[in-house]
């Protein structure tokens, strides 16, 4: 019988106890894996929006609550054109629309001759003239999921389209959406003369940080650039709301997590007070006592975090199940998330056994000899 | 007789802040490979006693050495426990959750011996005890004379200097006292193991080379 052994055989005499703990921890560990998912596939994905295609930069409304909000006049577009530096500036309208079950599906208006730039690759079919009213180019998972192909026609939020092609960017936002004229956009939604964003490539001798900082001067708390996810939350305030959710969220769950251990590991020494005086009066050091205890606690967590992994990773997978959820989350799957959450799970555990171990440790073999 | 094993000076112990006085001023000697039972009613201070030599206790005052180690000092002394001194309880104090083997793996911990070799002296020990077929089966399946049996075993289980056994035969009914009884006289006779039997029983008393009589916390004749 080994140490681990004895460790093991110690947590399986309250198995239903130390079962509902680990469940604890382990709805901890599967609420940060998931929510961790979610987040860095949403900064990934908002990260090759901001740098779609081969723009280096973007640039949007400074007042927007949300970059789904900014306005930007066209006439500000012709004059970013204009600017030394600017190789490029390619303006961008989006929106959100109903199409079959899905409320959140993305509708992006670009000038034809634009597509190439924000990087669609069409896979199927051919892109639609400036003037088309009723064309539109299908992402290559909103295509999928809907089960519609190149030729069909379609209504989005009572609008009746017909697709012409399919394509792909590998922006799970973009892939799950449709590109239609910006003209045909801009007169649909009432938004003629508007862009919500601005899509720039600099000149080769030009430099990025440069031509960004000048646009910044030029036009003060009215646009603003995003080179970067980091940058990007100076306008997508809700990118830190929901860092700070997720955060709040999952602190929360391990907390309980971290509490139940803790109760159960006090529960323990409690009932094994006089098992622990016999252990130390036939020779067991403290410390050996003290790890007794503390690898129970992480015994636990352990158990709880390959639990939580595969509840975490089937809740996100569910989640992907719904219609509107694929056009919008992509997941990204990281070691550092997965070590992450490792880690937080054996601090919980740590920190639930560290107390209930120093007691454990501190027992004397007569005091413990006389407890029944 | 060669030479002593435990020497004890004017040993103090009080308890309840000096309320109870369970040793007052205690000496004595006991040569290694002697036999010493020490006897008297129950609250006389003979587990307290028995408690200071094997290190299970702290003493207010007075002196006490035990192998060659001074246990007065105010330290840990699991290594003396796990190395010098085997503990037979009154009750049995077998851990319940573990098989008859792996309670006399116990104290194995602590030697740094290998996993193999731990397992064969603990299967030899319980087969010198007459368990041999029963080593797989927990305390609860095991009747009281067995499971005293194995507490034996595994004090034997870091081949210590000194057995120290506290009314080991208390709560067994006469056939498995005599057998628990022959078996630590047999250790002590065989193996020059020293043994410290505390008894309220005088036919048991009888048994040992000495005997010390203590009344009140002071050793009145040995």
């Amino acid at each position: 019988m080994s140490f681990g052994m004895l460790i093991l055989k110690n947590l399986w005499r309250q198995k239903i106890r130390n079962l509902l703990t680990l469940l604890g921890v382990s709805l901890g560990v599967a609420t940060i894996l998931a929510l961790g998912l979610v987040m860095n596939g949403f900064e990934q994905s908002l990260g090759a929006t901001l740098r779609s295609g081969q723009a280096d930069f973007s640039i949007v409304n400074a007042q927007a609550p949300a970059i789904l909000f900014s306005v930007i006049e066209e006439s500000k577009l012709t004059e970013i054109r204009d600017l030394t530096g600017v190789e490029r500036a390619v303006g961008v309208l989006f929106t959100l629309a109903r199409f079959q079950t899905n409320p959140y599906f993305v509708l992006i208006g670009v000038h034809p001759e634009d597509l190439l730039f924000v990087g669609v690759r069409l896979i199927e079919g051919r892109a639609f003239p400036p003037d088309s009213e009723d064309e539109i180019l299908f992402g290559k998972t909103a295509a999928l999921s809907a089960k519609v192909r190149a030729g069909e026609r379609v209504t989005i939020s009572g609008r009746s389209f017909r697709i012409v092609g399919i394509y792909e960017t590998g922006n799970v936002w973009e892939d799950g959406g449709a590109f239609l004229a910006l003209r045909t956009l801009q007169a649909w939604q009432r938004r003629q003369g508007e862009v919500a964003g601005i899509l720039v490539k600099v000149t080769p001798e030009a430099s990025v940080e440069a031509v960004a900082r000048e646009i910044e001067r030029r036009y003060p708390n009215e646009l603003v650039t995003m080179r970067s996810v980091e940058e990007s939350q100076r306008v997508v305030r809700s990118l830190g709301i929901m860092r700070a959710v997720s955060w709040a969220v999952s602190l929360l769950a391990l907390l309980i997590g971290g509490i139940g251990v803790l109760n159960t590991m006090i529960m323990a020494v409690y009932e094994r007070t006089r098992e622990i005086g016999i252990l130390r009066a036939v020779g067991w050091r403290r410390w050996r006592i003290l790890n007794l205890i503390l690898g129970e606690s992480l015994a636990i967590a352990l158990l709880a975090a390959g639990v939580g992994f595969a509840a975490g990773v089937l809740a996100v997978n569910g989640l992907l199940l719904l219609p509107w959820a694929k056009g919008l989350i992509a997941l990204a799957y990281s070691l550092p998330l997965f070590l992450q959450a490792l880690g937080i799970a054996l601090g919980v555990g740590l920190a639930g056994g560290l107390y209930p171990a120093w007691r454990a440790s501190r027992i004397t073999p007569t005091a413990a000899l006389r407890y029944e | 007789m060669s030479e002593p094993i435990v020497i004890i000076e004017n040993l103090l112990k009080t308890y309840e802040q000096g309320r109870t006085q369970a040793l007052q001023g205690v000496s004595l000697q006991i040569e290694r490979g002697e036999f010493v039972a020490i006897c008297g009613p129950s609250g006389s201070g003979k587990s307290t006693l028995l408690n200071m030599i094997g290190a299970l206790d702290h003493p207010d005052s007075g002196r006490i050495w035990v192998a060659g180690t001074d246990l007065s000092e105010r330290r840990d002394f699991s290594d003396f426990r796990a190395r010098v001194v085997g503990f037979v309880f009154q009750l049995h104090n077998l851990i319940p959750t573990l098989t008859a083997l792996e309670n006399v793996l116990i104290p194995m911990f602590e030697l740094g011996i290998s996993k193999r070799k731990a397992r064969e002296r603990a299967l030899g020990l319980l087969q010198r005890v007459g368990l041999d077929g029963k080593s797989h089966r927990l305390p609860a399946e095991l009747s009281g004379g067995e499971r005293q049996r194995v507490a034996v075993a595994r004090a034997l289980a870091n081949d210590p200097q000194i057995a120290l056994a506290d009314e080991p035969t208390g709560n067994l009914d006469s056939k498995s006292a005599e057998q628990v009884l022959e078996l630590l006289t047999e250790i002590n006779r065989q193996r020059g193991t020293t043994l410290i039997l505390v008894t309220h029983d005088e036919a048991i008393a009888k048994r040992a080379d000495r005997i010390m009589q203590i009344r009140d916390g002071q050793i009145i004749s040995s």
